[in-house]
């Protein structure tokens, strides 16, 4: 909005319009670009307040001490039903990898997690899994989806994992599952045989979100759910969380975009230098987290000063 | 991509050329040799060149089903032909050096104790894939070179020849059809039964496509990868059983020589892509039969030997030809006999993955 | 020019330069197979009197110069994420060729200029099927491998023996060095086309390509680079390069033979390899390729030293 003068709305494959920036509000452009969809951020906020209200303090997840050499510093770290925790923080500033640490996927060199009060030993992603833990991770091409495997496959994996290779889930099973998520999340084309690897950014990101919806987890953790996707489909997650937040289920959101955090999460932990440097309440605000930030950097160039 | 027409989901399986270039072998043999198609019963057992043809084919089948898995996970086993010397010369020489040797007591015990060496050579190329992440390709050149040295230093190097009428059941016995094309039917079927009626097919797929993204779902990666090693050698092994049966010998020098080309040969050219993923069991078996197809061909058709390779050459270059989706449309371009419709899937997209050089290919091939 | 297409607020780019592919990281290989090769020396050195002489070191130069020229060529290939299965048979045939033109009375230089053409359009056939037809490489030069082989025995069923004498005053001529030390003409052209290879593969833009086409083959092309040409050209290095290392084959064992250099081709993509060239492609050296050959070199100097020790 920047640098153009004139821009051109195009959805689905269809041309809406063409409009002189200075004429055309940031609120409109969105407006025109999902098109009736909007007003659905309004009602995630809205869903992420009432959530928080009703946001119970029985501890999910509760780590002391995690962490990893070179990767994160040692933090403590609580998440309750129903809550939203969000992780910010910059790039590099040990997000993924303490999200990468609650999930098994690097294995952590120093703490104790506990799941629903029991000591779980994060030794790889399936103990985890066991323990009902979820990941998403931020490399949704590299680490997410299988892109040769079919929409059905893709859905069914995490579930099929767990259950082991001699007990096969069910035709009749995995139809019912794939029709009712595939038509929960609006994935496109709606056809289970689809290669995943030809659907858009947004729809692959609906497939991973709904391989471990599927294993109805305890704690979901998205890292960077919305990166590069469309703008429709980045409303829908976020209010996809905010939904299953309501519906009692934890969640651990990370993202770039300093403005979903804040708009979902009742919690956020800014992260630093690999290192967990604050926790703000839900009335945080971006300038807050942003000021965080900031501030540490200022003191610590002085103490280098 | 998933049309409900038997045809068309025929022809999209990636099944259709390498039959073609099959029956088209098959029908060369019996123009120019028409005794070729005939079969006969002699006492109780079927005779025929296409008999001669799946029995001689039997161990490149078995050898290329292990393979096959292999392939799916993104791997590649060269060490098979390594293992099928072993195989025979461990057993010819527990034979030869047993209390009865023409017992069947001491057949199956040297066959028993081959199988479970090949499988731990298998754990032993797993264990290197798998565990120690070393490429597939160098890992199993290990015992690739290494293989045919234990098998001399088991056989002395010399080669061992034994009377052991149930030893040579498995690869020369009769059951009204060969007793090695039973074997090799039996494993080609317990293998797509596995993999189709649990979910190991699905798993082993995953790991191929993205071993990265089937560990964070939970899969095992490591286990599977290590599983389709342990398998190629017991096929291998197997193999070995059959191929030193035959000859009541084992010769560690030359049992199952340059096997391990003719088994990747026969999956790739059954369609199954060596980035890994998409694999083809049927696929794999046609494969193999257009390899053995080829061999009896030569030699029926009284093509001179020190052609065979060349012949072997061309007729492998001008199946994965008419295989890729780029050749093939290539060609229709040149020919323009008659207006195909245009088919948006044979068109290659503009999609040049380096790790999957063929996408399209991979694309085609059905879930065996 | 290469950063994220999708702009993200608040990233930046902090942990760009702290990437895990750093440049001393991919020197690791070298060096560590550098001193395998002086360990292996020392041990060598240690324990038999007379390892450690400067003809002992040449010869492991003369009796390896054709594997070293196929490392060459085998490094190209597999630097832009290919394999070239075929040099092996590609060695035999120029042995066959070069043998039956010699005996066929042509002069010798003729018969040189054949070969590395044959070498080279042999290479050139296979790289334009891989890269026009988008066929696995292993499939086609392993289709290639049997093709050459085919043809040795089309060229002749028996063994060449070579009895030009310019060529057997050239194979056995000796280049010495020092008092002690002499190299064949072989070394001296097996190390001219290492320096050569290093030359084009770090100097040119056809060598930086090579290594562009080898990480990401689609963002090489984004970036204009001519794939097309540096993936057919690497086949077409390869393949003068097994022709070079036929020709040398044939110095060292005076004939041309269709069984010469069986599995030669897994000794080359073994030597890339333990030299750090990664088979995915992207990553690799000539020096690390020549140290490659150098390393089963020197094990097999040990078992002959010891050999002969034990036989004493």
């Amino acid at each position: 909005m920047v640098i153009s003068d004139r821009m051109t709305v195009l959805r689905n494959g269809r041309l809406v319009g063409e409009y002189h920036t200075a004429e055309l509000s940031r609120l409109e452009l969105v407006s025109l670009m999902i098109g009736r969809e909007f007003g659905a951020l309004a009602e995630v906020e809205r869903l992420a307040e009432q959530a928080g209200e009703e946001a119970a303090t029985v501890p999910v997840l509760r780590a002391t001490g995690i962490g990893r050499k070179g990767s994160v510093a040692p933090l403590d770290l609580q998440i309750n039903r129903g809550e939203v925790v969000g992780l910010a923080g910059l790039f590099g500033s040990g997000r993924t990898e303490l999200a990468r640490l609650l999930f098994g996927a690097d294995r952590p060199d120093s703490g104790q997690v506990t799941v629903d009060g029991k000591v779980v030993h994060l030794r790889n992603p399936r103990a985890a899994i066991a323990a009902g833990i979820a990941f998403c991770s931020e490399g949704r091409k590299g680490e997410g989806v299988v892109a040769d495997l079919s929409i059905r496959d893709n859905l069914i994996l995490a579930m099929q994992a767990a259950n082991g290779w001699a007990r096969p889930i069910s035709r009749k099973v995995k139809d019912q599952l794939v029709e009712k998520w595939i038509k929960t999340l609006d994935i496109r084309p709606a056809n289970p045989d689809a290669l995943v690897g030809k659907l858009s950014g947004g729809n692959q990101q609906k497939v991973l979100l709904a391989r471990w919806l599927v294993t109805e987890p305890k704690l979901l953790i998205l890292d960077e759910p919305t990166r590069g996707i469309d703008i429709g489909a980045k409303t829908q997650i976020q209010k996809l969380v905010a939904e299953l937040a309501q519906e009692g289920m934890a969640v651990v959101y990370i993202s770039a975009e300093l403005e979903e955090v804040v708009r979902l999460s009742h919690r956020v932990v800014v992260m630093k230098d690999r290192a967990k440097i604050a926790e703000l309440d839900q009335h945080a605000t971006v300038d807050d987290i942003m000021r965080l930030i900031a501030h540490v950097d200022e003191r610590s160039e002085a103490v280098a000063a | 991509m998933t049309s409900t027409r038997p045809l068309e989901r025929f022809r999209d399986s990636g099944l259709l050329w390498p039959l073609v270039a099959l029956v088209v072998l098959l029908a060369a043999n019996a123009v120019v040799r028409p005794s070729f198609l005939a079969l006969r019963i002699q006492d109780g057992h079927l005779y025929g060149s296409l008999v001669d043809i799946l029995k001689n084919g039997a161990p490149t089948m078995l050898i290329a089903l292990g393979m096959c898995l292999v392939i799916a996970t993104r791997g590649i086993d060269l060490s098979v032909g390594a293992v099928v010397a072993i195989a025979g010369a461990v057993t010819c020489s527990h034979i030869a050096g047993a209390a009865a040797p023409d017992g069947v007591g001491a057949a199956l015990t040297g066959m028993g104790i081959a199988l479970a060496l090949c499988a731990v050579l298998g754990l032993w190329n797993g264990f290197l894939v798998a565990a120690l992440n070393i490429q597939p390709i160098i890992a199993t050149l290990v015992l690739m070179m290494a293989g045919r040295g234990i098998a001399m230093l088991i056989t002395d190097g010399q080669i061992i020849t034994v009377r052991n009428p149930a030893f040579r059941t498995v690869g020369a016995g009769f059951l009204v059809l060969p007793v090695s094309i039973l074997i090799a039917v039996a494993v080609f079927a317990f293998v797509a039964l596995v993999t189709r009626k649990t979910a190991l097919g699905l798993l082993i797929e995953s790991v191929g496509v993205n071993p990265e993204a089937s560990r964070l779902a939970g899969l095992r990666a490591g286990t599977i990868r290590c599983t389709v090693y342990v398998f190629a050698a017991v096929c291998a092994g197997v193999a070995g059983l059959m191929i030193s049966s035959n000859v009541s010998a084992a010769d560690a020098n030359n049992a199952g020589l340059w096997i391990e080309m003719d088994a990747i040969l026969a999956v790739v050219i059954g369609g199954t892509s060596l980035a890994g993923g998409r694999y083809s069991l049927t696929g794999t078996l046609v494969g193999a039969l257009i390899i053995q197809t080829l061999t009896t061909t030569v030699y029926s058709m009284g093509i001179a030997p020190e052609i065979t390779l060349v012949f072997k050459a061309v007729v492998v270059i001008a199946v994965c030809l008419l295989q890729a989706p780029k050749a093939r449309a290539a060609l229709l371009r040149r020919t323009r006999r008659r207006h195909a419709p245009p088919n948006p899937d044979a068109e290659p997209a503009a999609r040049p993955n380096p790790r999957n050089q063929t996408p399209m290919m991979v694309e085609k091939v059905a879930q065996p | 020019m290469t950063t994220s297409a999708t702009p993200v607020k608040g990233r930046v780019p902090l942990g760009a330069l702290s990437g895990r592919r750093s440049i001393p990281g991919r020197v690791v290989p070298v060096v560590a197979t550098f001193v395998l090769f002086v360990l292996l020396f020392g041990v060598g050195t240690a324990r038999y009197d007379g390892f450690l002489s400067g003809q002992v070191v040449a010869n492991l130069f003369i009796d390896n110069a054709f594997l070293i020229v196929l490392a060459v060529g085998m490094t190209f290939v597999i630097i832009t994420g290919g394999i070239d299965l075929s040099v092996g048979a590609v060695v035999a045939l120029s042995t066959m060729v070069a043998a039956a033109g010699l005996r066929a009375g042509l002069p010798a230089p003729l018969v040189v200029l054949l070969v590395l053409a044959m070498g080279s359009t042999f290479g050139l056939l296979m790289g334009l099927v891989i890269h026009h037809f988008e066929i696995q490489p292993f499939i086609v030069t392993l289709a290639g491998l049997f093709l050459a082989r085919g043809l040795c025995f089309v060229v002749g069923v028996e063994s060449i023996s070579i009895k030009g004498q310019a060529f057997r005053t050239f194979a056995t001529a000796a280049i010495p060095l020092s008092g002690t030390v002499s190299i064949t003409w072989s070394v001296v052209i097996a190390l001219a086309v290492v320096a050569v290879a290093v030359w084009v593969l770090h100097r040119t833009r056809f060598g930086r390509t090579a290594y562009a086409v080898g990480g990401n083959e689609n963002s090489a092309m984004l970036m204009g680079l001519p794939v097309a040409r540096v993936k057919v050209g690497v086949y077409v290095i390869s393949g003068l390069c097994s022709a070079i290392a036929g020709l040398l084959f044939a110095l060292y064992m005076l004939s041309g033979y269709g069984l010469h250099a069986v599995g030669m081709e897994l000794d080359a993509i073994a030597s890339a390899v333990i030299g750090g060239t990664l088979l995915s492609g992207g990553v690799g050296y000539l020096l690390g390729s020549l140290l490659g050959v150098l390393v089963p070199g020197v094990i097999q100097t040990l078992i002959s030293f010891q050999g002969t020790l034990s036989s004493w």
